[in-house]
């Protein structure tokens, strides 16, 4: 059972100076401290434009009428409450401990846990609507918290109750995604990606959906390089399929090889499809990933 | 080199098992670890390099060969390699040891000469140089080896602790043979012989034949002849050394005994002789006899029933096994036969000069006092189902009944039959019988006379009754006036009821040779002993005087068997064969390798746990 405090109060403390990007404009509630890319009534000034008939003129700009004798309108960016929905991977092979003696020892889950707890936290912060959606082989009943960080103990508690089980089926969760949250919005997909039907639909959907997607590639370091050498007998969490491989230092490299050939092609994917690719490896400490690689991978800042 | 903890062939074979142990070992591959991965995608796109080992390997072949050099330094520590040339080889010694009669000796004051023999084996084997192979044999009758060749000195002085003495001659020729055979194609080998050294004439002389056959090996191969003389010859000791009795052919239960004794001293002595059958004494003689002389002694006795003779001398003398000697007399139970006839005058003479016999005549029809063992019927019918061994001469007219020609006026005998017990021993061909007519014989019956190819005589068994029939009257044959007739009808009667035992001599131990068929035999001591048949003969090995039981299909009889006659001539020892044994090489402190061994196997064992190691490492 995982200890309620995934996030400790100092980085909670330390979360606060950190936004969430948002590479598309995404209509929402107005409301939030999130800027939006879409003018309207805002606090901060955006622009001028030529005013035009059936303008409001309350946002006329008497002072450049004054010097240059034309109408000119004051455009404000709007804030808008952008919905920031984490998906996150409850199968099995999510629960795959890490080998004994390995750098990181901490679980993979756990740490899909943390980061989603820190997405939903850095949602609230900022006065968005923070929904954490686990899913395997669908999605499972969302929770949805909104109204700021007061809001969080209740995301904690619903990630401290999730647990693992099912195949991971990335295309269905998405499609049941997309069906069940029509708006647009930020949406983190915490996985490992070991969809066997891989993930290139999925994010066609989501780009398609017009959400601006981050793909978080959670994994341990030794799914990245296989630690134990000599005749093994593999089992796949999710299917059970056995397998019987002789691993050694060569069949390592080979193996790391072609892992980190998908991770690329898992970026390029997320890339082509103007979303955003990060890969957690759970050796690293999640305060370093989030607030040195996600601002690397220009998921916050 | 020399190997003395084991052969080379032993460590090549210690060493292969071990290092085929190790090999097996570094092959082994533990069972696979079964793990949970969270996909097997990228184990499935690299199947080429990770597709397990069909073949197995090694996986440090350099830790494999440094163990299995180890190994074979640690079997060569074991094996006690020596370089060549400084060690031992030892030498072949076959030692025999007296255990005739003789060793049972024990001189007034003294020690038993087997003590002696014992004491003495005991210090030669305690001068002998480590590296000395001995054969014991204990040399009586026969010549077995107590324990082959060893080194060992402990199973020498248990095998030389456990001999023991015979109630035999020595054959002491026998015995040097088998050593000589023992010892033959060996460097630096000797015979040792340890005894009294008592021979007769003929072992003398074939002592002297060995002598020269030994001359003629090849030096190299030559063994040393020693003797070791025990006791002082002569010695006071007189002895039985026969013992023989016959029954007297008129008086079945009259026997005459013969007993031989000797005095092997040097003085005159007189001796009683004892003679008792089942404890109870039937005659003492004295007897003078002269020093190194024997003397018989005779004597008559009746005695019907069976028992155990014994004829003892007296006073005790250093020898006690042969100065008692025993026989065995077998019951005397006379045949009865009952003779039905009309006309006993003829054959009346016949049984009346077989005192083994007991007839009784009675006409046709006639009931005898008791059950007989024979019947005869004298041309008289038989009964068509006789109840008792017969012997039948038929009538005239039944003869022409039982023929189905017509009766011959008269026929000659032209052959007896010699194959059977019944007529082996007749040879008269003067014999013609008049109204007689062919004998009617089955498949079974066997024909005892011919007269050309007509059966006169026919043998028959049927109904476990025994029957001999003659196709003719004694009347109207010449047979009766013939001396084989008696003979004829006395070997039919044993035939029908066994041999009369006419002779109660006793044998001497040693090799015994028994006639008859025999399942198993019984030593005095009641030990069952080992036998041998050789055709109708069975021959045993008998060490211990006395009277042996030996069991049969038809019966258990008994064979008493006494020390022979002792020999009495001193082996004459040469000076060479009173020398001491030739000398052992020098040996040479022989520089052990084992240490340097061990030292060297401490390389090899640092490099296989440095391999093996630096393996772990890396897995």
């Amino acid at each position: 059972m995982a200890s309620p405090l995934l996030l400790d109060r100092d980085f909670l403390r330390t979360l606060e100076e950190v936004t969430l990007l948002c590479r598309k404009d995404l209509s929402g509630t107005i409301g939030s401290d999130h800027r939006s890319r879409n003018h309207g009534p805002g606090l901060e000034f955006a622009d001028y434009r030529r005013y035009s008939f059936g303008d409001d003129p309350r946002f006329l700009d008497w002072s450049a009428y004054l010097r240059l004798g034309k109408l000119f309108l004051k455009i404000y960016q709007t804030e808008e409450h952008v919905p920031v929905r984490v998906l996150i991977d409850t199968s099995r092979s999510m629960d795959c401990q890490p080998e004994s003696g390995e750098p990181a020892g901490e679980p993979k889950f756990r740490y899909a846990l943390r980061l989603a707890a820190t997405f939903a936290y850095l949602a609230l912060l900022r006065l968005d609507t923070a929904v954490v959606i686990p899913f395997a082989e669908s999605i499972r009943k969302p929770l949805v918290a909104a109204g700021g960080r007061e809001r969080f103990w209740p995301v904690m508690e619903f990630l401290n109750g999730l647990g693992c089980g099912g195949r991971t089926d990335l295309l269905a969760s998405v499609k049941q995604f997309l069906r069940q949250f029509t708006g647009k919005g930020v949406a983190v997909i915490l996985s490992d990606f070991f969809d066997e039907e891989g993930a290139e639909r999925a994010v066609e959907m989501l780009r398609f959906a017009g959400h601006d997607f981050v793909l978080l590639h959670v994994h341990t370091p030794d799914e990245q390089r296989p630690a134990s050498y000599g005749e093994l007998v593999l089992e796949d969490a999710e299917t059970g399929e056995r397998r019987r491989v002789h691993s050694s230092p060569e069949a390592a490299a080979a193996y790391e090889r072609a892992f980190l050939e998908y991770c690329g092609r898992l970026e390029r994917l997320a890339a082509r499809n103007g979303g955003r690719y990060g890969r957690a490896l759970t050796s690293v400490p999640y305060q370093d990933f989030v607030l040195r690689g996600l601002r690397g991978d220009r998921v916050v800042e | 080199m020399n190997w003395l903890a084991i052969s080379p062939l032993e460590a090549a074979l210690i060493w292969s098992a071990l290092a085929a142990a190790a090999v097996w070992l570094y092959l082994r591959h533990p069972r696979p670890e079964l793990k949970r991965v969270s996909t097997l995608r990228f184990w499935r796109s690299i199947e080429g390099s990770s597709r397990p080992r069909r073949r197995r390997r090694i996986g440090e072949p350099w830790a494999l060969l440094a163990q299995v050099l180890f190994l074979l330094l640690i079997v060569l520590a074991l094996a006690d390699l020596r370089p060549a040339g400084q060690d031992f080889e030892g030498r072949y010694v076959a030692l025999l040891l007296d255990s005739s009669a003789w060793s049972q000796l024990r001189p007034a004051g003294q020690a038993p000469w087997i003590e002696r023999i014992r004491r003495e084996a005991d210090n030669f084997v305690d001068r002998l140089a480590p590296g000395d192979h001995v054969l014991i044999v204990s040399a009586d009758a026969d010549a077995s080896p107590l324990v082959s060749f060893t080194a060992d000195r402990a199973a020498m002085h248990k095998a030389i602790a456990a001999f023991r003495a015979s109630d035999t001659a020595a054959d002491l020729p026998r015995a040097l043979e088998l050593a000589r055979a023992a010892v033959a194609g060996k460097r630096r080998s000797a015979i040792v012989y340890i005894g009294p050294g008592l021979l007769d004439e003929p072992q003398a002389r074939r002592i002297e034949q060995f002598r020269r056959d030994l001359q003629q090996a090849p030096p190299a191969f030559r063994p040393q002849l020693l003797v070791r003389r025990v006791g002082d010859w002569p010695v006071e000791n007189r002895g039985i050394t026969r013992l023989a009795l016959r029954r007297d052919t008129a008086r079945p239960d009259r026997w005459r005994l013969l007993a031989q004794v000797h005095n092997y001293g040097r003085r005159a002595a007189d001796t009683t002789l004892t003679i008792s059958i089942d404890g109870r004494v039937l005659e003492r003689q004295t007897l003078r006899l002269a020093a190194g002389q024997g003397q018989p002694a005779y004597s008559e006795f009746t005695w019907a029933d069976g028992g155990l003779l014994e004829a003892e001398i007296s006073p005790p003398d250093a020898l006690a096994a042969d100065n008692r000697a025993v026989a065995y007399l077998p019951v005397f139970r006379p045949v009865h036969a009952a003779v039905f006839t009309r006309d006993p005058k003829i054959l009346k003479p016949v049984f009346a000069a077989n005192p083994y016999v007991v007839t009784e005549f009675l006409p046709p029809g006639g009931r005898p006092a008791a059950v007989p063992q024979v019947a005869i019927y004298d041309a008289v019918p038989p009964p068509p189902d006789p109840e008792t061994d017969s012997i039948v001469f038929l009538p005239a007219g039944a003869a022409k009944r039982a023929g189905r020609g017509q009766p011959a006026a008269e026929m000659r005998l032209t052959a007896w039959n010699p194959q059977h017990p019944v007529t082996r021993w007749l040879r008269t061909r003067d014999v013609s019988v008049t109204a007689a007519a062919p004998l009617p014989t089955g498949a079974r019956d066997a024909v005892l006379a011919w007269s050309d190819s007509v059966p006169l005589l026919v043998a028959r068994q049927q109904n476990g009754h025994k029957q001999v029939l003659a196709a003719f009257d004694p009347r109207q044959s010449n047979l009766p006036f013939q001396p084989a007739f008696p003979l004829l009808m006395a070997a039919a009667i044993e035939w029908m009821t066994g041999a009369v035992e006419e002779m109660a001599d006793t044998g001497t131990t040693g090799e015994v040779r028994v006639a008859g068929p025999a399942g198993r035999v019984f030593a005095p001591s009641g030990a069952e002993i080992s036998l041998a048949r050789a055709g109708d003969q069975l021959q045993l090995l008998a060490f211990q005087a006395g009277l042996y039981r030996i069991a049969g299909p038809e019966g258990e009889f008994k064979l008493a068997l006494n020390l022979p006659p002792l020999p009495a001539q001193r082996w004459p020892v040469t000076p060479d064969e009173s020398s001491e044994l030739q000398a052992a090489p020098p040996i040479s402190p022989a520089r052990r390798l084992w240490p340097l061994f061990v030292l060297l196997a401490l390389v090899p064992l640092w490099a296989e746990w440095h391999f093996a190691g630096k393996l772990r490492v890396e897995s």
